[in-house]
């Protein structure tokens, strides 16, 4: 199996009025192809800056990719130009983002989106790419795919516009979808159909997956691999079955446990995370975890923790892996 | 479509009515009317008799009910009669007729200019932020926003006649006349309009350019692969421009008024330069009628830019 993404102590950092804002802060993984890879934490973790890392969209000023290298396909993506790069999105990299609502252009055609990414990266005639944009979206499940291409976004529904989000991010047949919460704003029903079809599509062309989420329902039905991610570090990683069995670090412990389940009794309350996210510009010294964390000791509050092996590629960062594995 | 704009034009109505009424009794209301002018002129001791003054507002009519003189006047304006100048005993049409081109094509020169050079100055500078091209284009914009056009105006007729010697020409030169004085004398106008209204339309511009490339659908396109410039001009610029086109009816009102002053400046015989000479001589019919051609201009540019709006803004439909 070949590695299709390497990152490698990536550092992402944004400069606001009053601090350095660290929103990634050496952060490392692999994606091997064809596999499906969640970055898993809560909002303003780093997940989706890391994502935009990767696709050197951060916007500058502020942000900054400040070192690290990102090694895509064997190319390192952090050393390209701006127009080297620019035939590395859309083409081989597509991007399915957030917001439906508001990542399509409302005074484009859904056609006109589709085709310009055709006609840059493929070279297709207006002609050939009408015909294989109407293609995509009968791919990704719109009916009247013809007279579809002729209308604006706002015509379509919230589940359509990520349809057609989709079919934008595999049209120029990418090794890799990087998809930013793609279900977050959609109703649930509409959820688990934009889920499942990202899933076949993704299976079916043979494309790598890098699903960014806060949803572990998602992680567990559609990841391999799951990286979590607290306070702009990956604080725990392994495979899905393996980080679900064996959640390792306090805080995937406390996502899981936060998750409302129907076959417990509806007496038994959740245990939710206590406090809140610290601020990314003034983190503390020690574990970032550590004013939130039941497990926590002395140690943790000045030394942090670095990724430790817990058996078979599954790995997390923390002081107190036996005490979380005692309690688990 | 066809229903939504007899509609607006149905709604316009009032709106030109009230208008006229407003601009009649403010006329009436005035100190000294146009009959005290044409006795001033027409004695020679510069002291006209009250006896004369009545004798020509009798002969005008200026002496029925307000209500009367305001319904005749409004009655013969519906079927197309204006009267006649009390000046100069031409008709108003024909005072209007021969002096709008130059007004329409000053108007149109000055606001082809303003985007022509407003624009690309808003969008290079909302592309550039902060950087010097932005911070000279800012300064540039505020400076010709604060400074009066008649004062601009002045200093460049001055600047033109002690540095070259030149003004531009005097008299009456229609485009497709004698195109060459023609732009000689409006061109100096309606670059003073055009920079006036480049420095609103670039201020504009730049403010919507960087709302609209903060928006989502930007990032999409720059995940596409498209390179800068495709970005700007395919996905930023349709949208940014909305707002600029949309409030370009209330910047071209302000252009029309601007006329006023600049064909003052210039001695061009348009309309501006006839509204001021009708108001200081009181020519009521005169100025009653520019007023209604101008309020039906900027209503019928409003109805106008509203349906730009709709073919530049799919959202919005009249149906």
């Amino acid at each position: 199996m070949t590695t299709l993404l390497e990152v490698n102590d990536l550092r992402t950092q944004f400069m606001t009025d009053d601090a350095l804002v660290k929103a990634v802060d050496g952060v490392s993984f692999t994606l091997e192809e064809g596999k499906t890879l969640a970055l898993v934490g809560e909002s303003g973790c780093g997940k989706s800056v890391s994502a935009l890392s990767v696709m050197r969209l951060i916007p500058w000023p502020p942000g900054r990719i400040v070192s690290g290298s990102i090694l895509f396909d064997g190319i390192d993506l952090l050393s390209l130009k701006e127009h080297e790069m620019g035939r590395i999105r859309g083409k081989e990299i597509g991007m399915v983002f957030q917001e439906p609502m508001t990542s399509l252009n409302p005074v484009l055609t859904i056609g006109r989106q589709l085709t310009e990414a055709l006609e840059l990266h493929l070279d297709m005639s207006r002609y050939d790419a009408d015909r294989r944009a109407a293609d995509l979206l009968r791919q990704v499940g719109i009916p009247d795919a013809e007279s579809r291409l002729t209308q604006y976004p706002h015509q379509f529904s919230g589940g359509m516009r990520q349809r057609v989000m989709i079919a934008m991010a595999i049209s120029c047949n990418p090794k890799l979808v990087i998809a930013d919460e793609p279900t977050t704003a959609l109703d649930v029903t509409i959820q688990a159909q934009v889920l499942e079809l990202m899933k076949q599509l993704t299976q079916r062309l043979g494309v790598s997956l890098i699903i960014i989420t806060h949803n572990l329902g998602v992680v567990a039905r559609y990841a391999d691999d799951v990286n979590v991610m607290y306070a702009g570090k990956i604080i725990e990683r392994g495979s899905a079955a393996q980080v679900y069995a064996n959640p390792s670090h306090p805080y995937t412990l406390g996502l899981l446990k936060s998750v409302p389940r129907l076959d417990q009794p509806k007496t038994e309350s959740l245990d939710p995370i206590q406090g809140q996210p610290p601020d990314l510009g003034n983190l503390p010294p020690g574990c970032a975890f550590e004013a939130r964390c039941r497990y926590a000791v002395e140690r943790c509050a000045t030394d942090t923790p670095i990724l430790e092996s817990v058996g078979g590629g599954h790995e997390a960062a923390c002081w107190q892996i036996a005490e979380v594995a005692a309690a688990r | 479509m066809g229903q939504y704009i007899l509609r607006r034009v149905i709604i316009a109505i009032p709106t030109i009515f009230a208008s006229t009424l407003v601009v009649f009794l403010v006329l009436r209301v005035l100190p000294g009317d146009v009959a005290l002018f044409i006795a001033l002129g027409t004695d020679a001791s510069g002291v006209a008799s009250e006896a004369a003054i009545e004798a020509i507002r009798e002969e005008l009519g200026l002496n029925r009910p307000l209500p009367v003189q305001y319904f005749v006047w409004i009655g013969n304006a519906l079927r197309g009669e204006f009267g006649e100048s009390a000046f100069t005993h031409r008709t108003v049409a024909y005072e209007i007729t021969s002096r709008l081109p130059l007004t329409v094509q000053l108007a149109v020169m000055g606001q082809i200019l303003a985007f022509a050079i407003g624009i690309p100055l808003g969008i290079v500078s909302a592309m550039r932020r902060d950087k010097a091209v932005d911070t000279i284009s800012r300064f540039w914009s505020i400076l010709f926003l604060a400074m009066p056009q008649f004062w601009v105006a002045l200093m460049l007729l001055l600047f033109t006649s002690r540095v070259f010697n030149w003004s531009p020409p005097l008299g009456y030169f229609l485009l497709w006349e004698d195109p060459g004085n023609n732009m000689l004398q409006l061109g100096p106008a309606a670059l003073v309009l055009g920079v006036g209204g480049a420095a609103i339309a670039a201020r504009m511009t730049r403010s919507s350019m960087l709302e609209v490339l903060g928006e989502d659908y930007i990032r999409t396109a720059r995940a596409k692969g498209l390179m800068a410039g495709a970005v700007i001009i395919r996905h930023a610029l349709r949208n940014a421009l909305i707002p600029v086109i949309s409030l370009s009816a209330v910047t071209f009102a302000f252009l029309l008024a601007g006329t006023v002053i600049l064909e003052t400046v210039y001695a061009i015989p348009g309309l501006g330069s006839l509204m001021l000479t009708s108001i200081r001589t009181r020519d009521y019919e005169v100025i009653q009628a520019l007023v209604l051609i101008s309020v039906v201009v900027v209503v019928l540019l409003n109805l106008v830019v509203d349906i730009v709006y709709a073919w530049l803004d799919p959202r919005i439909s009249y149906s």
